[in-house]
């Protein structure tokens, strides 16, 4: 027994060695040529696209990816162009020896030997469930508006916000449970780092990821997003900046200590924005003459339309841009990758809310500007 | 028409924006189908998740931003009038003061083209941007190319 594991761990290495690339091994029914297999792939950013014949159906695809990402297989199974019918499989490429196999297509093979694919079916079928309870409950009220004063309407709704808000719960639950996972990992992206994410606790859960996963592409880039929201956290002094109001003159963050100032990012084209800004408007309009301010930062590209809207929405504050779309300085500096999004900094320069909608933002700013 | 529709499924990449971007509302893929000899329709399908919504090319400054495709000049094939879409949903957005035509759950986008040679390979980009009712997205480019034989 003993020397058994002592040559497992002799080979250990040369095991590693050879997970140095991928091998997809697939088997689909008795297809011969002219059926083709292709294998397809983002990588770097370019796509990757093999492609082989197909051999009593087998075939095989080698290669090797940096990090795990997301593929196809398609199987050609005839001559004809492609049809109407598709037989594509979606799957995680990993360096593996992944099997692929099906009686018949390939869009019913079961996958084996790459863990990835193991732990996101374990994890669909965990949701599965609920997500169908979830989109059985969407397509019923598709195209509905809503109808706060019908009592369906608002069962409807609150369920549904239960069932999102296990979903959730699902997801952490599997985060928590697997720190060595990369679809965990992902999961974690799409989960915990979402609009208006708290980094304190996201930063908590992060870090029980295993070091390989934190220093994988995606767990650096998660590590990104958090110390970046973190910049912009309660607490943090707000990151100064310089950009220029309508008239080309220079407004400076700094310039406002000794006020309450609301950092409020927007752009003419953003319906949800300007959907706000009459709540905005009001919250200024009451305190008005207090030491209160507001710095509208638009995300255009344009500045008729920008200028345009300022008149429209009857946004009396300051307003600044570069123009320069989402690719706005002070956005990229405080990490705005959806809008609106807004930011409250107090006389100190210290900031101490954020997001702040609806009547939230009202009475929040009504309790603090004396 | 509908059901002939040939999607080129090695280019449905399920999560190809995987690191883009947090959020990927919005997937594309694309296709093509031969007319005749000389003439082909490249599709370009968005799938997009219910609550957001994708904007029409034909919107109006003023509002959100509109979906353009842009095909460079190529030697192998030239463009046969404008990419064309289904008819969008219209409503009159208060906050913009206008109708707004968009797109939800999924649509595709059509170019005519005529083959110089018998083939071609198009290569093409789709600016577009994508909201739903709490928030926008940052508009984004992505590059395409489809294979006509």
């Amino acid at each position: 027994m003993k020397k058994i594991i002592l040559i497992t761990f002799c080979l250990l290495p040369f095991l590693i060695k050879a997970q140095s690339g991928y091998t997809i091994t697939g088997k689909v029914g008795a297809l011969n040529p002219p059926a083709k297999a292709y294998l397809v792939y983002m990588a770097q950013g370019k796509k990757v696209i093999d492609s082989v014949e197909v051999n009593n159906g087998a075939f095989q695809f080698k290669g090797s990816v940096q990090s795990p990402v997301s593929a196809g297989i398609t199987i050609k199974h005839d001559a004809a162009p492609f049809g109407k019918n598709i037989d594509v499989l979606g799957l995680y490429l990993e360096n593996a020896n992944i099997k692929v196999s099906s009686p018949d297509s390939v869009k019913r093979a079961i996958i084996k030997g790459s863990i990835i694919n193991d732990e996101n079916k374990e994890l669909n079928r965990t949701l599965k469930p609920l997500k169908d309870k979830i989109n059985a409950l969407k397509i019923a009220w598709t195209g509905v508006k809503p109808q706060p004063e019908n009592p369906a309407y608002v069962k409807a709704a609150d369920s549904l916000r239960k069932m999102i808000a296990e979903e959730k719960a699902i997801y952490m639950n599997f985060i928590g449970s697997h720190p060595n996972s990369y679809i965990a990992l992902l999961s974690f992206n799409n989960i915990a780092l979402g609009y208006n994410f708290d980094p304190k606790v996201a930063e908590k859960e992060f870090n029980k990821f295993s070091a390989a996963l934190k220093a994988s592409d995606l767990g650096k880039q998660e590590t990104e997003k958090i110390a970046m929201a973190k910049k912009r956290e309660n607490g943090a002094t707000a990151m100064d900046f310089t950009q220029n109001d309508v008239n080309g003159k220079p407004v400076k963050l700094s310039d406002f200590r000794g006020k309450y100032v609301l950092v409020d990012f927007w752009a003419s084209w953003c319906g949800p924005c300007r959907a706000e800004n009459p709540n905005v408007v009001k919250a200024y309009n009451q305190l008005k003459g207090k030491n209160f301010e507001i710095i509208g930062i638009s995300l255009d590209d344009k500045k008729d339309p920008w200028i345009k809207a300022i008149a429209h929405d009857g946004l009396p504050w300051v307003q600044v841009s570069d123009l320069k779309g989402f690719k706005n300085e002070v956005a990229l500096q405080y990490g705005i990758d959806a809008i609106p999004q807004n930011v409250l900094v107090d006389p100190n320069g210290i900031v101490i809310a954020k997001n702040l909608r609806g009547d939230e933002l009202l009475t929040k700013l009504s309790a603090l500007v004396k | 028409m509908k059901k002939s529709l040939l999607f080129v499924a090695i280019a449905i990449l399920l999560g190809t924006q995987l690191h883009a971007q947090i959020l990927t509302p919005v997937k594309w893929s694309y296709g093509f189908k031969k007319i005749s000899k000389g003439e082909a329709v490249i599709f370009m399908k968005a799938t997009i998740e219910e609550g957001w919504h994708l904007y029409s090319q034909t919107l109006k400054e003023g509002g959100p931003i509109k979906t353009t495709f842009t095909f460079p000049a190529s030697k192998s094939y030239a463009l046969v009038g404008k990419t064309i879409e289904p008819t969008p949903i219209t409503r009159n957005e208060k906050v913009f003061s206008m109708d707004v035509s968009f797109f939800e759950h999924s649509v595709v986008f059509q170019q005519k083209i005529k083959l110089k040679t018998g083939q071609a390979t198009v290569k093409g980009t789709v600016e577009y941007m994508t909201c739903n009712d709490k928030q926008c997205l940052p508009p984004e480019t992505i590059e395409f190319s489809v294979a006509v034989k």
